[in-house]
């Protein structure tokens, strides 16, 4: 069993303590208190010396405590004499004084009062704030030079991103959509059956379906799929530089990499909508059939009469702006990430949440622009 | 050859991925306490030998010895005993980018000391200290320059005061001064904590500076082809492959 570690000041001279270390140190022994030995110091003491004849082992641990021993005896004025001590001791010392301390590095842990923090945060959103309109403008020029036909990005890089937002994302759609609906017809089912009205279970599915659930679920399913994806791809790009090498290049970040990605999800949003639209009344057509004892033809025939083209439209409509809106936050998200691993996972978490938020934000100010079109 | 003093043996170590042989038969030593270089051209697998060393890589065939231990054949939990008593740096620090210098840095100390808080704190603190860096502790990695980052790493190498410390590259990206003064960390480091240090490089002036003794690789004849002192290699070793490495190719050509 090793000897415990200890430390022990004693007087030898008048003015003069000797610190006497002895015992086997180490990091898994724990660490003997530092600041007791030095506040036992009488105030006339001018000078201290060591002791490690009784040293057995040392490491790290001894080393911790005698430079907060010397830290302390410095403060209060009082000469440290280190040669009694090991010379690798010694020199750990001098290793962890030779570069003094940076003036001006320590104090970024204060915390700032509480208004100062509420202001900060206020001055942050309204730069955020900002930072999104530019983005948009931005995008926006780009789209321009697209139109002109002077944006410079790769087509392939166009077409695969038609490929990611697309094919890739038919699956859950189909399911997420197939439930929605089954879920709405439910509910409805089961209100409308009190009043014998059992047949319209159809045309509510189809109006919810065609006008807002179709558009806003693909919109919801596509930010959590592919508006994460962008924010991590971009942010691992901002990380290792590439965004930076384009910049570099001359070629815009914003037509290289957000134009191909934004026109790819506004492209393929309608399609997924109108897609989700027909599933979802699927979904509704099995619990009318199931449920209801409607027939097949009879539920077409009530659906066929309930929608108009004006209803897919205003659908479809939506689905094109919701496709930018959760390309954009993606985009904005990734290429504003911090340069670190955790920065790109918050960046795809901020790009999911502020997608969705736009979405559901926009689609009300369209169910206001459409009620007051009377559309 | 003293065995008492051989710290690291490595025995007929093959290395492959998959059926890609990397290397093949590598024997040596390293001695208790001493600088050494594993040393060879880019893409010749210095990185990969250090990978094996510390046990990220299997190896094809052959075996790691520290002490009189075998690395290679210990089970898990005996193997990961043995880590303990590793420093690693890697060639960009590695650090963890969500936590902050102290906090990197009592990461080891806290899984495997039981000290308090306050206390694993204070060694860290001291950790960074050593390696120059007074007063940065909470800052994030991000926060601070490429070499900074280095020696925070090699702050956290030494958490647990290391018997073994390996250095992946550590001059790779500093400006000459910066790789010149972490040599000198090194070899302080080695001189009062009395570690053995394995070092991958291929900078010349770091390898003439620090090293005691070197492992030479050679990609075309996929093994070793040199071991010793690389002053000793650079006056006096017969391969020209290896007097035109430590000679940056000027041996025997007219200068100026």
């Amino acid at each position: 069993m090793p000897e415990q570690p200890s430390l022990t000041a004693s007087p030898t001279a008048p003015g003069t303590v000797c610190i006497r270390v002895a015992g086997s140190w180490g990091l898994r022994r724990g660490l003997p208190s530092a600041e007791a030995v030095v506040a036992a110091f009488g105030s006339d003491v001018r000078r201290v010396i060591f002791d490690a004849k009784a040293l057995t082992a040392w490491d790290s641990a001894l080393v911790t405590v005698l430079a907060k021993v010397v830290e302390g005896s410095r403060g209060r004025k009082v000469e440290v004499d280190q040669t009694g001590l090991p010379a690798g001791v010694q020199r750990l010392l001098a290793l962890a004084e030779a570069v003094p301390e940076k003036q001006g590095a320590r104090g970024g842990g204060a915390r700032p009062p509480f208004l100062a923090r509420i202001g900060g945060v206020a001055i942050a959103a309204a730069a955020e704030a900002t930072e999104l309109l530019a983005f948009l403008g931005e995008a926006t020029r780009a789209l321009g030079r697209l139109v002109t036909g002077r944006a410079r990005y790769r087509r392939v890089d166009f077409l695969v991103e038609i490929q990611e937002a697309g094919a890739r994302a038919l699956p859950i759609v189909t399911l997420i959509s197939f439930l929605v609906g089954l879920i709405m017809a439910f509910v409805g089912a089961v209100s409308l059956q009190q009043f014998g009205a059992g047949i319209y279970v159809a045309n509510m599915v189809a109006v919810a379906m065609a006008r807002e659930m179709g558009a806003m679920m693909t919109a919801i399913i596509m930010a959590g799929r592919t508006g994460s994806a962008y924010a991590a791809q971009l942010g691992t790009m901002n990380v290792s530089q590439e965004i930076d090498a384009l910049d570099t290049m001359g070629i815009q970040p914003m037509e290289f990499l957000v134009l191909p990605r934004m026109l790819a999800l506004s492209l393929m949003m309608p399609l997924l909508a109108v897609y989700s639209d027909f599933i979802g009344m699927v979904g509704g057509a099995i619990v009318g059939t199931s449920m209801l004892d409607l027939s097949l033809v009879q539920y077409w025939q009530q659906t066929k009469s309930a929608i108009t083209v004006t209803d897919f439209a205003t659908g479809v409509g939506k689905s094109v702006v919701f496709g930018v809106l959760v390309a954009l936050a993606g985009c904005l998200e990734g290429i504003r990430a911090g340069k670190s691993a955790s920065a790109v996972g918050d960046a795809a978490t901020a790009a999911a949440v502020s997608a969705i938020v736009y979405v559901i934000v926009a689609d009300g100010i369209f169910a206001v622009i459409f009620n007051m079109l009377g559309i | 050859m003293a065995d008492a003093a051989a710290h690291i043996r490595v025995e007929h170590l093959t290395m492959a991925y998959g059926s890609f042989v990397l290397m093949r038969d590598l024997t040596f030593t390293v001695r208790r306490g001493a600088v050494f270089i594993i040393m060879g051209g880019s893409g010749s697998g210095k990185s990969t030998l250090l990978r094996h060393l510390i046990g990220l890589n299997e190896p094809a065939a052959g075996r790691v010895l520290y002490g009189d231990e075998d690395f290679t054949a210990a089970p898990l939990e005996v193997r990961e005993h043995m880590l303990q008593r590793f420093g690693v740096l890697y060639q960009s620090g590695a650090l963890f980018s969500s936590m902050t210098l102290v906090q990197n840095v009592m990461l080891p100390l806290g899984e495997y000391t039981d000290l308090r808080p306050d206390e694993m704190r204070e060694v860290a603190t001291l950790k960074l200290a050593l390696v120059g860096l007074r007063g940065f502790e909470d800052y994030y990695p991000s926060q601070i320059s490429g070499g900074m980052q280095k020696r925070a790493g090699l702050a956290r190498a030494i958490a647990l005061d290391p018997e073994v410390l390996f250095f992946d590259e550590p001059s790779a990206g500093l400006d000459p001064v910066t790789s010149r003064r972490l040599d000198d960390l090194i070899l302080e480091l080695r001189d009062s904590l009395g570690a053995t240090i394995v070092v991958v490089t291929h900078e010349l002036a770091s390898i003439f500076a620090i090293g005691d003794d070197c492992v030479f690789l050679d990609p075309e004849s996929r093994t070793m082809i040199a071991t010793g002192s690389p002053k000793e290699l650079r006056a006096h070793s017969t391969d020209p492959r290896v007097r035109e490495f430590l000679t940056r190719g000027e041996d025997g050509r007219p200068h100026g």
